[in-house]
């Protein structure tokens, strides 16, 4: 049975909130633990599941299901969590901007369960914590078109690099891996 | 398929060469590695992390007389997939996000199926074998390839000693940091591969667009364009032009090469609203530098550092007509 660290620490892993070392352990830790790896998949079929991203003709009754079982099960859904890497380093202007409001603005938008905070430079989410929501909104679909702009000439580079000689497919993941507009 | 069947029988023969180095052993273990993952049918799941962020997908990879059908898909967040049916790429992104579809006319492989690459590529990097370990259930062999200067990445693999195939992946930057992480946490190669795995996620269809090659060029045609300061190690691959956007316009497209790191130049007419896109940017371990130029706007692109991509982008000029 897994305890409470190791499901805190989990979800730290699926939300990309482990760092360097950190990380570098999770992964080890995955690696030598079947029990773990077994929880790790699990833990994204919920969590999809809870923010209904699975696909309900496949699993037309999951959902219910598992919502079910998370009222046994609540730390699962609502484990105690770490702060986020991204909010230490701007909670100091969060702080003196939320007089304004505007900073719990930014921190919603960048908080979402499936928001991409490391997609915006920290330079970048200071500077939106401190606009207008109008301007806020505008700049962020600026950063974001100008990040998408790149998904055609990577298609047509990865065609033709090395990399996808040897590594089949693969390079796509920087295409699917990006979460755009979020 | 023919093109495929030379493909393997070429590395077939180079693998059957006695090897003496530890760096030949390294380069046998990568064209086997290579091999693999384009003729093999398997599924599998793997986490992939860059700038501290993770996400799982699925990849799904199967062969057939007409040629190689993949898809790569997230399993975490919304539904985003890419499809590649034989050499035809399709990105199923979220809604208002465009769709690429692009028709390449060169196998996958290229350019790394010739062996005499090898001889050209130990002159900048090192290829090191390294130690076995156990991840996914399966024994994996560790190549290092180390660059020897700061132009270029460094590439760690991890590849399954039964089955060839890439287990992990990493890749160093030119500080010694591993920018970006790739590890399947299970891999599972079949006989068959079920059709439907392979179809996309209905519902996930957003707009469309196809990027239809015009003509294609090979890099002994003259050419327009010069890079005055190529980093070292590298040469033009290939020239080619295509349209890469719903509006037709054709783009040139230049593809230099170390023999393992690549970096592509597009050059396509300048247009009113491209102010804001000058400038570097960066996606994983690629990087990307944006230059305008009076009449045209010069993209250059790579799994490469920084300072390799605005090299090349500062460099490249018009040669007189």
């Amino acid at each position: 049975m897994m305890n409470n660290d190791n499901r805190e620490w989990l979800s730290a892993l699926a939300d990309g909130e482990l760092q360097g070392d950190e990380l570098q352990r999770g992964l080890d830790a995955l690696r030598n633990d079947p029990e773990l790896l077994a929880s790790w998949k699990s833990y994204h079929v919920i969590r999809d599941s809870v923010s209904s991203n699975l696909n309900h003709e496949v699993a037309p009754q999951l959902h219910l299901r598992i919502s079910a079982a998370l009222e046994n099960e609540p730390t699962i859904l609502a484990p105690q969590r770490r702060p986020r890497t991204w909010l230490k380093q701007v909670a100091g202007v969060a702080i003196a901007a939320s007089v304004t409001g505007v900073a719990i603005i930014g921190i919603q938008t960048m908080n979402g369960v499936d928001s991409a905070p490391s997609a915006v430079p920290v330079a970048q989410q200071q500077e939106y914590l401190r606009m207008e929501p109008t301007q806020l909104a505008r700049a962020k679909e600026k950063a974001t078109q100008n990040s998408d702009a790149l998904n055609p000439y990577l298609v047509n580079h990865n065609e033709y690099s090395a990399n996808s000689g040897i590594q089949g497919v693969l390079p796509y993941v920087r295409i699917v891996g990006h979460k755009a507009g979020q | 398929m023919q093109v495929s069947f030379i493909r393997t029988a070429v590395i077939s023969l180079f693998l059957a060469l006695p090897v003496a180095h530890a760096d030949e052993d390294a380069t046998a273990w990568l064209e086997r590695m290579s091999q693999s993952v384009h003729t093999l049918n398997y599924i599998g799941t793997f986490v992939y992390m860059q700038e501290g962020r993770l996400e799982t997908m699925q990849l799904v990879h199967a062969v057939d007389e007409a040629g190689e059908r993949e898809r790569l898909v997230s399993l975490s967040g919304p539904s985003r997939e890419v499809i590649r049916e034989h050499g035809q790429v399709t990105c199923y992104l979220p809604e208002k996000e465009a769709l690429v579809a692009e028709h390449p006319d060169v196998p996958p492989g290229f350019p790394l199926n010739l062996p005499t690459h090898w001889e050209q590529l130990r002159n900048i990097y090192d290829f090191k074998v390294l130690s076995q370990s156990r991840m996914a259930g399966q024994t994996a062999q560790h190549i290092a390839i180390v660059p020897r200067d700061k132009l270029r990445y460094g590439q760690n693999y991890w590849i399954a000693a039964d089955s060839g195939l890439l287990l992990r992946t990493e890749i160093v930057d030119e500080h010694g940091e591993v920018m970006e992480q790739l590890e399947f946490t299970s891999l599972k190669v079949l006989e068959q591969i079920p059709q439907q795995m392979l179809q996309p996620d209905a519902g996930s269809m957003a707009l469309k667009f196809s990027g239809n090659s015009l003509a294609e060029v090979n890099a002994s045609q003259p050419l327009h364009w010069h890079v005055a300061s190529l980093p070292a190690g590298f040469e033009l691959e290939l020239q080619r032009q295509h349209t890469i956007s719903g509006d037709g316009v054709a783009v040139e497209h230049l593809i230099f090469s170390d023999g393992l790191a690549s970096v592509s130049v597009f050059i396509e007419p300048r247009r009113d609203t491209d102010e804001a896109s000058a400038g570097a940017s960066q996606r994983g371990s690629v990087n990307a530098y944006t230059r305008l130029m009076p009449q045209q706007r010069v993209t250059v692109l790579g799994e490469v550092p920084l300072a390799t991509v605005r090299q090349i982008g500062e460099s490249i000029a018009q040669l007189e007509q």
